[in-house]
């Protein structure tokens, strides 16, 4: 089995759940956003449109993440291909950082509360628990979510549908099933990470709704 | 919401993104860290080469201290033994043992050196061979720790290995210029000058080199162009090409007609040190993430420029 995500850019609204979803299942800090948005202007005015790329860890099947941990503390897991840290193998020392093209990880240097001045939130101080600091985080497609049967947080969330998730290895899951009918792509595929976040694109012929 | 902070959402709509967990904040400490290690390893060679034991000193010293220097990188100190777990894969795992290898080696041969055990005996040959062992290790590590990060295509070049041999092999002639210095009664003679000038060539061939390779691929000339008239430029031309190159080169040059003194090589050696460091905070810091989408995007949007 191989956990993965496809990403609509047809139906994406940039409305910016898919990342708030995720900061409240995760409770996690400022300055650490393990699902976030690429925006950007293309083109030249009077011709111009916003391109909005969500993105989030692409749990690839060849991480170059993996490789370059003096630790272990990054691996792959065998089961489902998901990508996770061990936080209490993790140094801190961040060549995962610079090895990951897609701004995945995100260190954290000191637990800071969202009020500065008024100490930490209930709220906070609940889910702030699972962090450490002086390690790298990043999104592990909501494992406790998916282990016990649900969808990671910013699936579950988008009010558009237009995140789904499933098994890759499956030729008839739907994703596998929508990567096949839209020309799903994935980024920066020349690198040699095979991520398993596929993207369809924004610009298709309409079909059959799924 | 705070600087970093900002920094961080202002880097997320970049389409050239810098890198900045190796160049920025305590990262500082892992540039420092490389250069002493490095000049530590190629001041090792030109130490024994010259038979000079103070120079094996200070290039001992100059790994240990940056061994700990590097410490002050980690965000979990404590757990630095953990990142020998993983040789097989990564490169700071080979790193670290080399430097376990090394240090020890380092400090046994050098005690026979200053008459413990001489440096003839069975133990010291093969305390000196484990040395140039770890010593290799810091060598390669250190480059190669930066070339395999592809998704960072200024560092992710086969010469940058290569590259950062010499500028160890530069930096560990300038830490034997010091050496030197301080031994009033030892004349360098001009091998060592002729190393310093081999080692700083090779450095600016492969650089230039790596422009040349670099100049089609969009990523690299964005990270050259910092470096070249960008936020790093006054540190490059100050730092790397006139403190670094260019003050110590003319004392070499001079010194190979008539002799520039201990204050002369002291200078020499120093200023080199000093343009090395400039040069390893400069690549780190000029480092640039390949961008996630190939299309042109408005100006605004660019980044650092």
């Amino acid at each position: 089995m191989r956990y993965g995500m496809v990403i609509d850019l047809k139906r994406c609204i940039s409305c910016y759940a898919c990342q708030v979803a995720c900061k409240s299942e995760n409770a996690t800090p400022p300055g650490v956003l393990y699902a976030w948005a690429f925006r950007m202007e293309q083109g030249e005015y009077p011709n111009t449109r916003q391109v909005y790329l969500p993105m989030l860890c692409n749990h690839c099947d060849e991480p170059s993440c993996v490789d370059v941990c003096p630790t272990g503390a990054t691996y792959k897991r065998d089961e489902d291909g998901i990508v996770v840290i061990d936080a209490d193998k993790c140094v801190g020392c961040r060549a995962c950082m610079t090895a990951c093209p897609y701004h995945a990880r995100y260190y954290l240097d000191e637990i800071r509360g969202y009020y500065p001045g008024q100490g930490l939130t209930p709220y906070e101080e609940a889910g702030y628990g699972k962090h450490s600091e002086g390690t790298v985080e990043k999104c592990n497609f909501c494992l406790d979510r998916v282990g016990n049967g649900q969808e990671p947080a910013c699936v579950a969330n988008c009010p558009a549908e237009a995140r789904i998730f499933g098994d890759l290895d499956d030729p008839d899951s739907e994703v596998s099933r929508l990567i096949r009918r839209d020309a799903g792509f994935q980024l920066l595929v020349e690198l040699g990470n095979d991520p398993s976040v596929y993207y369809l694109p924004a610009e298709r012929p309409a079909k059959e709704s799924r | 919401m705070n600087g970093r902070t900002l920094t961080l959402y202002s880097d997320l709509e970049a389409v050239y993104r810098p890198q900045r967990v190796w160049a920025e904040g305590r990262a500082i400490s892992l540039v420092v860290a490389h250069f002493l290690s490095g000049a530590g390893a190629g001041g090792w060679l030109l130490g024994l080469l010259f038979d000079q034991r103070l120079v094996l000193a200070l290039s001992l010293a100059s790994v240990v201290l940056g061994g700990f220097i590097h410490l002050g990188f980690l965000g979990k100190p404590a757990r630095a033994w953990k990142m020998m777990m993983r040789p097989q894969s990564s490169w700071i795992s080979r790193g670290l043992w080399s430097m376990i290898v090394f240090m020890p080696t380092a400090a046994l041969y050098l005690a026979g050196a200053y008459g413990a055990w001489g440096t003839r005996s069975a133990f010291a040959i093969v305390m000196l061979v484990l040395s140039l062992a770890g010593m290799a290790g810091i060598f390669l590590y250190k480059g190669f720790v930066y070339a395999v990060a592809r998704a960072v295509p200024l560092w992710n070049s086969p010469l940058l290995p290569v590259s950062y041999i010499a500028v160890g092999l530069k930096g560990g002639a300038a830490l034997s210029l010091v050496g030197f210095a301080f031994v009033s009664s030892a004349a360098p003679g001009t091998a060592m000058q002729t190393w310093w000038l081999a080692s700083a060539g090779s450095m600016i061939f492969l650089f230039l080199l790596e422009l040349a390779m670099g100049r089609n691929d969009e990523t690299v000339s964005r990270s050259l162009s910092v470096l070249r008239g960008g936020e790093l430029a006054w540190l490059f031309f100050l730092g790397v090409v006139l403190i670094g190159l260019i003050v110590p080169g003319v004392l070499i040059i001079v010194s190979y007609s008539t002799s520039i003194g201990m204050a002369g090589l002291l200078i020499a050696g120093v200023t080199s040190l000093i343009g090395d460091l400039a040069y390893k905070y400069s690549m780190n810091s000029a480092g640039t993430y390949v961008p996630l989408v190939s299309f042109s995007p408005a100006p605004h949007a660019q980044g650092r420029t």
